[in-house]
């Protein structure tokens, strides 16, 4: 259940990151964009990485 | 009482008929001028009263007409009014709560497909593999720093004397593994050597003392088999080999007879024995099939 919750809010804050993105190209303002860009990526990798090694430990 | 009549009572002396039609008549003209003015005076003033009234009155019929239109002008328009304003609110908040709500799925549909593209792209760009061979390498980084941790080795001093150490051993550790490797292939070199003379010698144990035809044939069945194979079909080929010899007796028998009655009787013999050359072929044929059989089984 906590492993869930985490998940969620790890997904939730790549929603959030992904909105930003959305606001910033919406507004133009492409610096903050690419930087909300690259928070999701950061965040998608973290869960990646993190999925593997949890699939490590259970190995 | 006339003028006329008037005049005759003062006298017809005075007035004569002529002077009195004149005065009466200049009479009736003045009186009859000044009745006119008079009266025109007075239809005059009345009619400016009349009219004065009946402006006055019309003005105040038009004035309440217009009030009366006005309200209801105004009633009408405010009930227009109203009624548009609550169409018009009805129709803002349908499309407020559309847009809305159609911003909403956009913007969830949008961040939706934006996720999965780069997902797909961080799966093409970063393959699970890879990931995975990263993670290995953190954690075996972290198993060498806790390894270090706990036997206590200074990186400074590993990076001097223990890493030449290690690849020292790392050296040693592939030639001692090249060198295994060229001893097993000699060790499976010989024991395939070993294998092909003992099969050999037993072969040979086996058709000690039997004349060279039947070494030959039960060699040229048995050649190139393994100790098993040649365990378990050596009966099967000497048999065959009696069986195959016992039948070119027949054979030499039967030719032996047919000449003897081709002599006694005169018949073409040549057709009998081509016959008997024909099964005598055909059952060496079958023999061959049986063995080849047999030597795909085992």
């Amino acid at each position: 259940m906590a492993k869930k919750k985490k998940q969620k809010n790890v997904i939730a804050e790549e929603s959030v990151y992904i909105h930003d993105f959305i606001k910033h190209m919406y507004n133009d303002d492409y610096a903050n964009a690419m930087e909300s860009l690259r928070s999701v990526i950061v965040e998608k990798m973290k869960t990646r990485i993190q999925d593997c090694e949890r699939t490590e430990e259970k190995k | 009482m006339k003028f006329d009549d008037m005049l005759k009572e003062l006298g017809e002396d005075i007035f004569t008929e002529e002077l009195r039609t004149k005065i009466t008549e200049m009479y009736d003209a003045a009186v009859s001028e000044s009745v006119k003015q008079q009266v025109g005076l007075v239809v005059d003033s009345e009619l400016e009263k009349i009219d004065e009234e009946h402006a006055k009155q019309l003005e105040g019929l038009l004035e309440s007409i217009d009030q009366k239109h006005l309200e209801q002008m105004e009633s009408l328009v405010e009930s227009i009014d109203q009624n548009y304003t609550n169409k018009l609110v009805t129709l803002a908040e349908a499309y407020e709560n559309e847009l809305k709500d159609g911003a909403n799925t956009l913007r969830e549909s949008l961040a939706r497909n934006i996720s999965n593209y780069l997902d797909v792209y961080l799966d093409k760009a970063f393959p699970a593999d890879t990931v995975k061979e990263a993670v290995e390498n953190t954690k075996a980084a972290r198993m060498v720093a806790k390894i270090m941790d706990v036997v206590g080795i200074d990186p400074e001093y590993m990076s001097e004397s223990v890493k030449d150490a290690i690849a020292e051993s790392k050296t040693s550790v592939d030639v001692l593994s090249k060198q295994l490797e060229d001893a097993t292939k000699k060790n499976s070199l010989l024991v395939e050597e070993i294998t092909k003379l003992k099969t050999s010698l037993v072969l040979e144990q086996k058709i000690q003392g039997f004349n060279q035809t039947k070494r030959d044939y039960i060699k040229r069945r048995l050649q190139n088999k393994s100790l098993e194979e040649i365990e378990e079909n050596y009966k099967f080929v000497l048999e065959m080999y009696e069986r195959d010899e016992l039948d070119k007796r027949d054979a030499v028998r039967a030719r032996t007879e047919t000449q003897t009655i081709s002599k006694k009787i005169d018949v073409p013999c040549k057709t009998i024995t081509e016959k008997v050359e024909d099964r005598k072929a055909s059952s060496y044929d079958e023999v061959d099939v049986v063995l080849d059989a047999l030597n795909e089984l085992a």
